[in-house]
């Protein structure tokens, strides 16, 4: 009898053992995958740490892990969607005006240059969410990549309450294939 | 015995099978294990355990001890590290070493019987499956209920005591919830008192747990019909007698022996005629002698499988895990009296069972490497996606380089479904390294169509990945080159309307996704490839909810490219819905056709301000 009441005890203790080791069983199960090294993409995310390399110029640090300031100038690299060469593209640029730039410089406005190709302007008078949209011909496409510069007509130059030259603020950037 | 040999009388039996089934306690979860896995996530309340526990599930099984119990408790604490689960099934087992030398040796009063016993059932070949699957724990857990009540019942056999009686009793009805198997309890008891005991008293008092198997038989009967067809159907024919022949043969011969490299035919034979007629001997020449403890084994061995041989079309070698412990006792008592007998007599005992073990062990270890290796793979796939999940968020998944191997054990069993991971597809190039298999989710299930997935490539909606040597690679770079040189197939003829990679082939009329369909209103229009024979069909599969029916049954039109198809009339609710519709010959070899689907009345549930046509889910031309 005395050899069976072991056995349970040995039993259950090997139970609160694995119980436990929870912290380990944790470890077990996670596992890691073989990534591809970052890839170009034709549609950005502010919010997706790997756009920074994409971002050329003219962004500054993400916020609120969703959005980012412009200056006045800013230029980013993205890839040229499948067939855009033949059937051109759709560029469109997820942007919000605020108040604050509203209120200083009472209206401003968007226009983009890819290769070359001015995209028409967009003027803004309030503030807001807007998503500034544009074809773009199939001319403005020679490479695997395009580089995009947008430019503002007016913005918030260096202050004393921020010395950055702040433009408009940007979630989305990308271009679609038609 | 002295304390060093009473340790190793215990001791040895557990450390053998921790020895033989090593690589058992490190595999991970595999096939019908994503089911039990799942029931966590359907649980809410109390009505929902209680649904998840007893409700009869795979084949008309109710097990809430040894499976969904099994499961739930353990994910709720682990959750995906297999490790715990795979100990608790060991530990059960050394129980069941445990229980069984006591009940030999209470029985044969041998010691060394006792020993022999636990060590030649660990051997055999049939508890690879239990071993090494944690589905197949049921084996395990039976095992123990049967061992343990059997147990109790001779203790009060000998000291009469009715705490034991009822001991025995409580364990019984708990061995209802490990496996079916147990409804024979009461027989093998019965056996023991008809042939060793005899006596009369004993035996009545059996009555109340003959009339429990008689109770659970017909309420399992009301409650999970057996199946009129496929492998679980039940066959009482000539076949019966054949089935019992090759369940004994595998007890001693394994299974798996014919597939062994360099094994030679006459020799399996040879050695299985040797093993079966010198237990069949030794048994009867016992039986002459008035001692009926070898026959009460053999008994265990039939009452245990009786249940099973029906199974005409579904004979596993597991099945035989509680069976082979009635044979391995009566070996382990003729090893026990051949070594008090003449030299001769225990040289070719002992070289019967060195065959036996020199058969049945290296199967055990290459079959339990077999599930470990599986797993691997699966494991690599299933925590694979998960982490591609958690890098990739808000982007569908799909998976190439999927073989037959990994979707048996794995995709075709749901996994990423039942562990919460949506939008996890096959890529089309699956279809022809996968072929099908009966009894299985059908594949097409799991594809994402060719032009579907090309659209999510080019729109970046998905990442691509294929099972590596020990991770999932991501391909995607690759895959999109290799997938877009091709010409374009043309548009599908199977959408999914619920699925949001075929957004694109949903035109007007239907409300966002949820969960794998989609609410239209009155009218909703998809658009797909047209059939390419006269003989094809459309297929529609959706959900008509007993809300829509409130003011009387509806009625769905279908038209394909203006063309009226059928007038469909639903009066009673039907969650799904599967309907076959004949398709107009002018829309034969069109690349691109309009479905039309449009219901003359919409109703409004409450809360919800919008009006519902029907819900849909795949639409299907084949």
């Amino acid at each position: 009898m005395a050899i069976r009441f072991r056995t349970v005890a040995l039993f259950i203790a090997l139970v609160a053992v694995v119980c436990l080791s929870d912290c380990k069983s944790r470890n077990r199960t996670r596992v890691q995958t073989d990534e591809e090294p970052p890839r170009m993409a034709a549609v950005l995310s502010m919010a997706d740490p790997r756009a920074n390399a994409q971002l050329l110029s003219g962004f500054y640090p993400v916020e609120q892990n969703a959005w980012r300031w412009t200056a006045s100038k800013f230029s980013v690299i993205l890839r040229t969607p499948r067939g855009a060469d033949q059937k051109g593209a759709t560029l469109k640029l997820k942007l919000s005006v605020p108040d604050s730039v509203i209120q200083q410089v009472k209206s401003t406005g968007v226009s983009a240059a890819l290769n070359g190709v001015d995209l028409a302007p967009e003027s803004y008078t309030q503030s807001g969410e807007y998503i500034y949209t544009r074809d773009v011909p199939a001319r403005a496409f020679a490479g695997d990549s395009v580089k995009i510069d947008f430019a503002l007509q007016k913005f918030m130059p260096p202050g004393p309450v921020d010395a950055r030259e702040l433009g408009v603020v940007v979630s989305m950037v990308g271009l679609e294939g038609k | 015995m002295k304390p060093a040999v009473r340790a190793a009388y215990w001791l040895v039996p557990p450390v053998f099978c921790l020895w033989l089934y090593w690589q058992g306690l490190k595999v991970w979860f595999q096939a019908d294990d994503f089911a039990w896995l799942s029931l966590a996530r359907q649980i809410h309340n109390g009505k929902h355990l209680l649904q998840a526990l007893f409700e009869p599930m795979a084949q008309g099984t109710i097990r809430p001890w040894s499976e969904r119990g099994f499961f739930l408790l353990f994910y709720s604490f682990f959750e995906l590290d297999a490790l715990p689960y795979r100990v608790f099934v060991f530990l059960t087992q050394f129980l069941n070493l445990a229980l069984l030398s006591h009940l030999v040796w209470r029985l044969s009063r041998s010691r060394s019987a006792a020993f022999v016993a636990p060590l030649l059932w660990t051997a055999n070949s049939s508890l690879i499956v239990p071993m090494s699957w944690s589905s197949s724990y049921n084996q395990i857990l039976c095992a123990f209920f049967l061992l343990a009540a059997f147990s109790f019942f001779l203790r009060f056999a000998e000291r009469g005591q009715l705490t034991d009686y009822f001991i025995q009793l409580s364990i019984f009805i708990l061995g209802f919830g490990a496996l079916e198997i147990n409804v024979v309890y009461p027989a093998i008891a019965a056996a023991y008192v008809v042939l060793i005991d005899r006596r009369r008293r004993l035996l009545l008092s059996l009555a109340p747990l003959f009339a429990l198997s008689v109770i659970f038989f017909f309420f399992h009967h009301a409650f999970a019909p057996g199946l009129a067809s496929g492998p679980y159907a039940l066959h009482f024919d000539p076949a019966l007698p054949v089935t019992l022949l090759k369940y004994w043969a595998w007890t001693f011969l394994p299974m798996q022996w014919p597939d062994r490299a360099g094994h030679i035919p006459l020799l399996g034979r040879l050695a299985l005629l040797a093993m079966a007629g010198a237990v069949l001997v030794f048994t009867i020449w016992k039986a002459k002698q008035r001692n009926c403890m070898p026959l009460f084994f053999l008994s265990w061995f039939l009452i245990t499988l009786a249940p099973l041989l029906p199974l005409r079309d579904h004979i596993s070698d597991y099945y035989l895990a509680i069976p082979a412990m009635g044979i391995a006792s009566i070996a382990a008592i003729g090893i026990s009296e051949a070594l008090n007998s003449s030299r001769t007599v225990a040289i070719s005992t002992l070289a019967l069972a060195a065959v036996y073990l020199w058969l049945n062990v290296p199967e055990a270890r290459s079959g339990v490497n077999w599930y470990f290796e599986r797993s691997r793979g699966v494991r690599t796939l299933v925590l694979g996606v998960q982490r591609a999940r958690e890098l990739h968020p808000g982007k569908a998944i799909l998976l190439t380089g999927i073989g037959d191997a990994l979707y048996t054990s794995a995709i075709a069993h749901s996994p990423f479904a039942a562990l919460g991971i949506p939008d996890v597809y096959l890529a089309p190039d699956n279809e022809s390294s996968i072929t099908s298999h009966p009894g299985l989710n059908d594949l097409s299930m799991y594809l994402l169509p060719t032009d579907s997935a090309r659209k999510a490539l080019e729109d970046e909606q998905v990442e691509v990945y294929t099972p590596g040597p020990t991770r999932l690679q991501n391909v995607t770079s690759a895959y999109e080159k290799k997938l877009l040189a091709q010409p374009p197939p043309g548009l599908p003829r199977r959408v999914d309307v619920g699925n949001r990679l075929e957004s694109y082939l949903v035109g007007e009329g239907w409300y966002a996704l949820e969960g794998g369909y989609r609410w239209m209103s009155r009218r909703g229009t998809v658009y797909m490839g047209g059939p390419r024979a006269r003989s094809e069909q459309i297929a529609l599969t959706g959900y008509c909810p007993k809300e829509q029916l409130r003011s009387g049954p509806i009625h769905l039109q279908v038209t394909v490219d203006g063309h009226p198809v059928d007038l469909i009339r639903f009066s009673d609710p039907e969650t799904p819905f599967h309907r076959i519709l004949t398709l107009p010959p002018q829309v034969l070899g069109k690349e691109r056709i309009e479905i039309s689907l449009e219901v003359n009345r919409t109703f409004q549930p409450q809360g919800d301000g919008r009006s519902l046509g029907l819900a849909f889910g795949i639409i299907e031309i084949h």
